[in-house]
């Protein structure tokens, strides 16, 4: 009776006690994640600014390709390193039609009289 | 167990006479009121010492649990606007936003103005001295020195060490291409707001978060093909200004479009107005006789002329006093191919006034030419056309005069009628595969068919053989007028035109071309007409913008088998 009477008036302080831990735990824990949290989002802040750090030099080359291969720019030096003109009409034609050229020539006309490869 | 019996204590309940009657022993004990105040003291701190704590951990909680953090702001950057790319309808880059830096102050902050002005004048010398000491004098907290520094003048700046200097991360819009569509891409101002051309037809998309590219329908090829056959046209026949225009018949689509002179979009501050005009969709003309299939086909479609039916073009006309003149006189009778291939204005004339007024103007508003270019740009011309219709206005009409239209809405009206009589607005942006096509019917197919084939015999048999190009069965025709200066024409101010189509069999692509004031060269006999200058340059246009754009040459193979062997020639 004494015995049950001690554990009846015990049991609301291990409750307390229980309680509390478990409370400080969850608050631990809750810190924890929280201060995880908030290193992850700066880790993904800085990531995010690499990105567009990485973007904005992507930008930089592409434009800087796109400058280089200005067709006024390769028209300049096509005709001044490569003395390149834009090829007429006259000097084209489809794969088709140089099939239908060489069936209708003689062989005799399409093979060159010296060989090409001395 | 003795218990005591209740009647012997005395009953307290039962009054008070005992306790009255009670002598009282009052016992003072120091040290157990000493203890007491001590306890209540002691409970108080604990009391007051938990409540802090609570506080304390209360607060705590607050700040690192309850309160949402804030968003992790790095120190160095600032807000960037941004502005979405534009490319061409190959994806080719032709407008982009790079990040600058810019320089400000704080004139709070400045002990010298001199000092400091002679010094940012030393590493920046475009910058006036006198603005730049007056801005750096004022009270204000922050003012631009410059702006879209380049890295080596930041460099400079930076090593100035002024205290009183700081930089702004800033966007810039660059336009690699330099000149390339300048008219067309148009310009932002130092905000990157869109204030000409595409930047601010689409400013709207461009300024979205995260907006993907605009893909234009410019072909940066066969743009670049027009504008140098353009400038070199332009130098050679010495012509005041050129712009032309590359379209695509069956989509609308503005393939290249191109106003010489023109101006570089990287510094549009600095180009002349007159370089940022865009002839091509804002210049109005008299075009002349490019005008002429459209009254060949209004011919057709109102039956005022049977096939084979020959017109008196040999005898004089003269409508309301006013004498028609043809610059290809003849002596006998035409039929309509050949009033078409020789451009003769009466003949049209005839046409025109036999169709009547009502007709005329009927279809002119059917294939768009009273009413401005509907398409995405705000450069488009509302068309000059007179407020009252003479037979007089049919008659000049019929030959491009007495109506101002910009070279973009003849070239879409041309178009119309090349395209089976279908009506399809222009634009500038590209059509995705699928996507359904707005079009009215303006002329009826066979009248179209009958047109295709008239603008082919001009360049077989009429005025504009220069522009034959071989294997692409140009179709075309040819547009010389006087320039109206002051009320009256002026027979050496020209404006030469020339529509080119091709290919015949199924006609896609035409090629329009515009020259301001050309002039005779060695060469032309003397002639500035279209046929020397606009045809010509139409016809290296196609040469060179063909292959590009996929169209295949048609070869007769007996001609090839007869030419020599050897790439040499």
């Amino acid at each position: 009776m004494r015995y049950q009477n001690s554990l009846v008036r015990r049991a609301p302080k291990w409750g307390w006690i229980v309680s509390t831990v478990v409370f400080v735990g969850l608050l631990v824990a809750l810190y924890s994640i929280k201060a995880h949290t908030l290193a992850a989002k700066a880790k993904v802040a800085t990531f995010e600014q690499a990105l567009i750090s990485e973007k904005q030099a992507i930008q930089m080359l592409s434009a800087e390709i796109a400058h280089l291969e200005s067709p006024e720019r390769l028209r300049v030096l096509a005709s001044k390193q490569l003395n390149l003109q834009p090829t007429p009409a006259s000097r084209t034609m489809t794969l088709a039609q140089v099939a239908q050229v060489i069936a209708q020539k003689p062989l005799s006309e399409t093979t060159p009289k010296t060989g090409g490869a001395q | 167990m003795n218990e005591t019996p209740p009647h012997a204590l005395p009953n307290l309940s039962s009054g008070n006479t005992f306790l009255d009657a009670a002598p009282t022993l009052s016992v003072q004990d120091e040290e157990a009121q000493f203890i007491r105040q001590a306890r209540v003291r002691i409970i108080m701190g604990v009391v007051m010492f938990s409540l802090f704590l609570l506080l304390l951990i209360t607060r705590l909680a607050e700040v690192s649990l309850l309160r949402p953090s804030k968003s992790f702001t790095p120190m160095t950057t600032n807000q960037v606007k941004t502005r979405a790319d534009i490319v061409d309808r190959n994806g080719e880059l032709l407008a982009t936003s790079l990040e600058t830096y810019s320089l400000y102050a704080d004139p709070r902050k400045v002990w010298d103005a001199v000092a400091s002005t002679e010094a940012i004048i030393s590493v920046l010398p475009d910058l006036d001295p006198a603005i730049v000491e007056e801005r750096l004098a004022s009270k204000k907290s922050f003012i631009w020195i410059k702006r879209n520094l380049t890295p080596k003048e930041r460099q400079l700046v930076f090593s100035l060490g002024l205290p009183e200097l700081g930089f702004q991360i800033e966007p810039k819009r660059v336009y690699p291409r330099g000149n390339l569509a300048a008219h067309v891409l148009g310009f932002t101002d130092i905000d990157l707001n869109g204030t000409a051309g595409a930047e601010r037809a689409f400013d709207k998309r461009l300024s979205e978060k995260d907006a993907a590219p605009v893909k234009l329908s410019i072909d940066m090829r066969a743009q670049f093909a027009l504008a140098d056959e353009l400038g070199m046209g332009m130098e050679k026949y010495q012509a005041m200004a050129a712009s032309g225009v590359v379209l695509n018949i069956k989509t609308g689509e503005i393939l290249a479009m191109a106003s010489l002179p023109d101006f570089n979009p990287n510094r549009s501050g600095t180009a002349l107005p007159n370089n940022r005009l865009n002839r091509a969709s804002m210049q109005l003309y008299e075009l002349g006789s490019t005008f002429k299939p459209i009254t060949i086909a209004l011919a057709h479609e109102t039956g005022v002329v049977s096939a084979g039916e020959k017109l008196p073009v040999h005898k004089q006309l003269v409508i309301q006093k006013k004498p028609i003149k043809d610059d290809h006189p003849v002596h006998v009778p035409l039929g309509v191919y050949d009033i078409l291939a020789k451009s003769s204005n009466r003949g049209v004339t005839l046409l025109a006034l036999k169709a009547g007024g009502d007709a005329q103007q009927d279809l002119l508003k059917r294939l768009g030419l009273f009413d401005r270019v509907p398409m995405e740009l705000k450069e488009s011309a509302a068309p000059l056309v007179a407020s009252e219709w003479q037979d007089i206005t049919t008659a000049t009409v019929s030959y491009g005069h007495g109506i101002s239209v910009t070279p973009l809405a003849l070239a879409t009206a041309l178009a119309t009628l090349l395209n089976g009589g279908q009506y399809i607005a222009p634009t500038i942006e590209k059509h995705q595969i699928g996507q359904a096509i707005t079009s009215h019917r303006a002329v009826s197919s066979a009248t179209s068919q009958h047109v295709v084939d008239t603008m082919r015999y001009v360049v077989t048999d009429g005025t504009g053989r220069n522009a034959a190009v071989e294997g692409y069965a140009l179709m075309g025709k040819t547009g010389t007028a006087e320039k109206l200066i002051n009320g009256e024409y002026v027979k050496k101010r020209l404006v030469t035109s020339f529509v080119a189509a091709f290919p015949h069999r199924d006609p896609h692509y035409l090629v329009f071309i515009v020259y301001d004031e050309p002039k005779a060269y060695a060469g032309s006999w003397g002639y500035a007409t279209a046929g020397w200058n606009a045809a010509k340059t139409a016809g290296a246009v196609v040469e060179r913008i063909a292959p590009v754009l996929g169209i295949k040459k048609t070869v007769r193979v007996a001609a090839l088998r007869d030419a020599k062997v050897g790439g040499g020639q």
